[in-house]
């Protein structure tokens, strides 16, 4: 029955309310709950759960169970926007719990969920939402402005063991609304899914992962226009500041829709000491179609994504190194559209104009100890992104050092404080871009040279932070933490802040 | 370990055929287009001079060039899709009673698809006075 209730209160996304009643168990493991939060925010936590995405490696991930239930609060804001289509200011407000439940000796659950409302400021040359997946393919307008959104998220997943066997299953849930309150008044409702499954047998001390995984996107996406005072043209870009020109102006109704896979494979030790690897891969293919246009398919994004990193772990838990790669590859297949009859065109064929590359391959190397740790990064990274005709590049390569540390200590009765920092600089070694500026127009030529500007520039990055847990001895079944993050970004043409703020209570 | 050896070999023929399935390029650019203008029944053509201009309709991108081979201008390397045409120039022709004429000509289409490789396209021309 308490774990049909789990379940059940996972699903609701209401899972603190059943918990937060029942606190004999929490209030048993009170003395080591606070230390075992730990596993859930050492530096090698974090850097092993971007790895742990297979649902059965999430077995044993941590010792002890945790549920959090957090308000917060973020931002970040730029003189000038690092990405001019993200805007130069970004906040956002709400609220979220997470869970992670050993549930007796064949059962690991964790879900959570999330609801929060935010807006940024000075977007421009993008009307369309989740403009880092679907980019170059999005409406846009020289106006830009300020938007306003809110998001809610579902997430929840199983890892069960039969014998030497081990099956998973998880499911992610996002859903987004962005929208403007004065013209132009672009609109995004985005709908995102993704499922996971997830196998593993056990086999000479080391579990032997396979998992599949399928993804469903979709966004409907407007912009409207109210005032007496006119339009502008919205343009339907398609990379380097190009634009499809025979379906620019008033064809603002669009929505994309993406049915992609991906497959993972994954060795690591039972004990997670020694040596691992995990590699995935997968494909989004984002269509964009023209509402206006009966349904038209202007273009088809093929977004795909590698990785694969192998690491070890020290036996003694003290050291750990990993090096590993990451590529995504985009793909933009734009339509040839054929004669048109009631808005009704010919589809004749498909021609790939767009092509981006991003690799990024680091080496990692990390170092615990009682009270402290830390974490040293170097890597590479090296972008190009083509358009066919006319001809268009950009490109560009860095090598980059970051370094993490973060010390802890227990501090007043049931208190424990950890202070964290970190340092990284990103450093251009190489670039290019071209661009027929003479068949440019002015405000076109401005945004690709600014674009260009902003990614191939040195940048330094470096920040610091604190968090407070506190477990009270009045018998509470919670305790309650406070976490305060900040950080800076600069590079020769401007500076950025991001803080963040998270309280609330775990058991 | 067969059971082993089994997942395995599932596992890269499902990604080698997932890879191989969907990653659908499409490189076949350009083309080479033929434009060819086309007389009235009732005349012969000696001699053009004039202008034949292609836009394409998908980036309004424009092609141009005076370089005749008879009746025909070609264009080398223009990217595949649909196209406007507008030529406009001076004729000789030879009229059906055999006189020779010079007249300023004009042809156009505001539809042809650049798709074939070679693309012909005939365009029946207009005689101006």
């Amino acid at each position: 029955m308490k774990r049909i209730s789990m379940i059940m209160a996972w699903v609701l996304g209401l899972g603190w309310t059943v918990w937060a009643g029942d606190g004999r168990d929490t209030i048993a493991e009170a003395g080591t709950t606070l230390a075992h939060l730990e596993e859930y925010h050492s530096l090698q936590a974090i850097t092993d759960a971007s790895f742990r995405k297979n649902p059965v490696q999430r077995w044993q991930q941590y010792a002890t169970n945790l549920l959090e239930v957090a308000a917060y609060y973020n931002s970040r804001g730029e003189d000038e926007a690092f990405v001019l289509q993200a805007g130069n200011r970004q906040w956002a407000v709400g609220g979220r719990v997470d869970s992670y439940y050993q549930l007796g000796d064949r059962n690991v659950v964790w879900g959570g969920a999330s609801y929060q409302q935010g807006g940024r400021k000075n977007v421009k040359w993008n009307s369309t939402s989740d403009f880092q997946a679907v980019y170059p393919y999005v409406l846009a307008d020289s106006m830009g402005g300020n938007l306003d959104s809110e998001r809610y998220t579902f997430y929840g997943g199983c890892a069960t063991r039969l014998g030497n066997w081990m099956i998973g299953e998880e499911l992610t849930f996002r859903a987004e609304h962005e929208w403007r309150t004065y013209d132009p008044r672009p609109r995004g409702i985005v709908t995102d899914l993704l499922a996971r499954l997830g196998g593993a047998y056990d086999w000479n001390e080391y579990r032997w992962g396979v998992g599949a995984g399928f993804h469903f996107y979709k966004q409907t996406n407007d912009v409207d226009f109210y005032q007496e005072a006119g339009v502008i043209p919205e343009y339907q870009m398609t990379g380097l500041g190009e634009d499809y020109e025979r379906f620019k102006g008033t064809n603002n109704s669009a929505y994309y829709k993406a049915a992609g896979w991906l497959l993972d494979v994954n060795i690591l030790p039972q004990d997670c000491k020694g040596i691992w690897f995990a590699a995935e891969m997968g494909l989004s293919p984002y269509r964009r179609v023209i509402t206006t246009l009966n349904a038209l398919p202007i273009s088809k994004l093929n977004v795909w994504d590698y990785s694969a990193t192998a690491g070890w772990n020290a036996p003694s838990g003290r050291w750990y190194a990993l090096a590993g790669m990451k590529l995504q590859r985009r793909l933009g297949n734009e339509l040839i559209a054929g004669s048109s009859s009631s808005n009704d065109y010919q589809e004749l064929g498909y021609l790939t104009m767009y092509r981006n590359r991003f690799l990024n391959i680091n080496g990692v190397g990390g170092w615990n100890m009682a009270g402290f740790e830390t974490r040293v990064e170097a890597g590479f990274q090296n972008y190009k992104a083509t358009y066919e005709y006319p001809s268009r590049e950009m490109s560009f390569s860095k090598v980059y050092g970051r370094i993490d540390a973060r010390w802890k200590k227990m501090l007043g009765e049931g208190g424990k404080l950890s202070v964290s920092g970190y340092a990284a600089y990103y450093h251009n070694i190489d670039d290019e871009l071209q661009m027929p500026y003479a068949l440019m127009d002015e405000a076109r030529a401005a945004m690709v040279r600014q674009c260009a500007l902003m990614a191939q520039s040195s940048y330094l990055t470096a920040g610091g932070g604190a968090r407070y847990d506190w477990l009270p001895r009045w018998k509470a079944p919670f305790g309650v933490f406070i976490d305060l993050q900040g950080g800076y970004r600069g590079n020769k043409e401007t500076s950025g802040y991001e803080v963040s703020a998270s309280a609330g209570l775990f058991f | 370990m067969k059971l082993l050896k089994y997942i395995t070999v599932v596992f890269c023929v499902v990604a080698g055929a997932l890879t191989g399935g969907c990653d659908d390029e499409y490189t076949d650019y350009y083309t080479s287009a033929e434009v060819t203008v086309v007389a009235p029944d009732t005349v012969q053509i000696l001699q053009i001079q004039g202008v034949c201009a292609v836009t394409c309709l998908s980036n309004d991108m424009s092609y141009q060039s005076s370089t005749w081979n008879g009746k025909t201008v070609t264009f080398n390397n223009v990217l595949r899709g649909p196209y406007s045409i507008l030529v406009s120039g001076t004729a000789m022709i030879t009229t059906r009673a055999g006189r020779r004429e010079v007249h300023n000509f004009r042809a156009s289409s505001s539809y042809a698809e650049f798709m074939e490789h070679p693309t012909s396209v005939e365009l029946q021309m207009l005689l101006l006075q």
